[in-house]
């Protein structure tokens, strides 16, 4: 599989942050994110894509998005930040963040 | 999947606005000149379709299929919302001493189960349903509420258990209070004794003056072993 465009990228963060928001303050993981996020874009993804792609909401500031770890293991929690759900509803680009 | 047709071929973003204005009760004689002329649509219909542009056709096409598509994912998106909430409500309700962190994750881990557990529902409208497999989505449930449940009771006991450990410490720390004071009462009255006195004078080394003196002062209580 290509690597994404930027374009798809920032295609793919926006679906990302758009399944965390509508499933605020619940936490997923990157599989099951990935398996959403797959549905809103039109091109194909893997789930490492997905963890670039929360990596980078994660590492804004403030984040849009963080993550939890599994208390019992090794897994990571993702969730959107009240300032992912803001940023979505102002649909804001983030197109030039890489 | 990709959608097909003219249309189908736009990018997200302008199918996105095109089904927002559909929505809204937009007409064609409204919509087409409008998305014929944009740039990027341009370009797509010089590029695939020989520089045709959206038709009305087109546009009734997409109003049957990519739009009722639409629709239907943006309906889906506000049952999704719902869910969430009643997520973090079931989460939060049944796992009062959670931590935020944990009570997200239960809630990701219920709102998963709902989600496909909804899925099914709505194939079941289409008589799409696998009995098993909605069966095996309420046990993952059940799972779930479960695994809270537990989470609770061990938060629970685990508080108690600390409870527990803390009155064990006072304990000891008033048994520590009082066998001190017994010990200088215990002096007072023994340092007053002439058998006491000589036994604590004589040349014997430490270990018999404790045994003799334990056997004065305790007699038969006192034990060697």
């Amino acid at each position: 599989m290509n690597e994404l465009s930027p374009v798809q990228k920032n295609e793919l963060r926006l679906a990302v942050l758009r399944v965390l928001a509508v499933r605020h303050p619940s936490a997923l993981t990157a599989r099951q994110i990935a398996h959403r996020a797959a549905a809103e874009v039109d091109f194909a993804i893997r789930e490492t894509d997905v963890v670039s792609a929360l990596e980078l909401l994660r590492s804004l500031t403030p984040p849009d998005a963080e993550a939890i770890p599994d208390p019992l293991g090794a897994t990571l929690y993702w969730r959107a930040t009240g300032n992912g759900v803001i940023a979505l509803e102002r649909r804001h680009n983030l197109i030039g963040k890489d | 999947m990709t959608p097909q047709g003219k249309i189908g071929r736009l990018p997200r973003a302008i199918r996105e606005e095109l089904c927002i204005r559909l929505d809204e009760g937009q007409l064609g004689p409204q919509i087409l000149p409008w998305l014929n002329a944009l740039p990027e649509v341009q370009a797509i219909m010089a590029r695939d379709f020989e520089g045709e542009p959206v038709s009305a056709a087109n546009l009734s096409n997409w109003r049957t299929g990519g739009f009722q598509e639409w629709a239907k994912r943006r309906a889906r998106v506000d049952r999704t919302r719902e869910l969430s909430v009643l997520a973090a409500k079931l989460a939060r309700a049944g796992g009062a001493t959670l931590s935020d962190g944990a009570a997200a994750i239960l809630s990701g881990q219920l709102l998963d189960a709902m989600e496909k557990l909804d899925d099914l529902a709505e194939n079941a409208d289409d008589g799409k349903t696998d009995p098993a497999a909605r069966a095996a989505l309420f046990g993952n449930l059940a799972k779930a509420v479960s695994a809270l449940r537990r989470g609770d009771h061990e938060a629970r006991s685990l508080e108690h258990d600390a409870e527990k450990i803390k009155l064990a410490g006072e304990t000891l720390e008033l048994a520590r209070q009082k066998f001190r004071r017994e010990t200088c009462e215990l002096f007072t009255k023994w340092a007053a004794d002439e058998r006491a006195r000589s036994i604590a004078e004589s040349p014997m080394d430490n270990a018999e003056k404790i045994e003799q003196l334990g056997q004065l002062m305790f007699g038969p209580d006192w034990r060697t072993d």
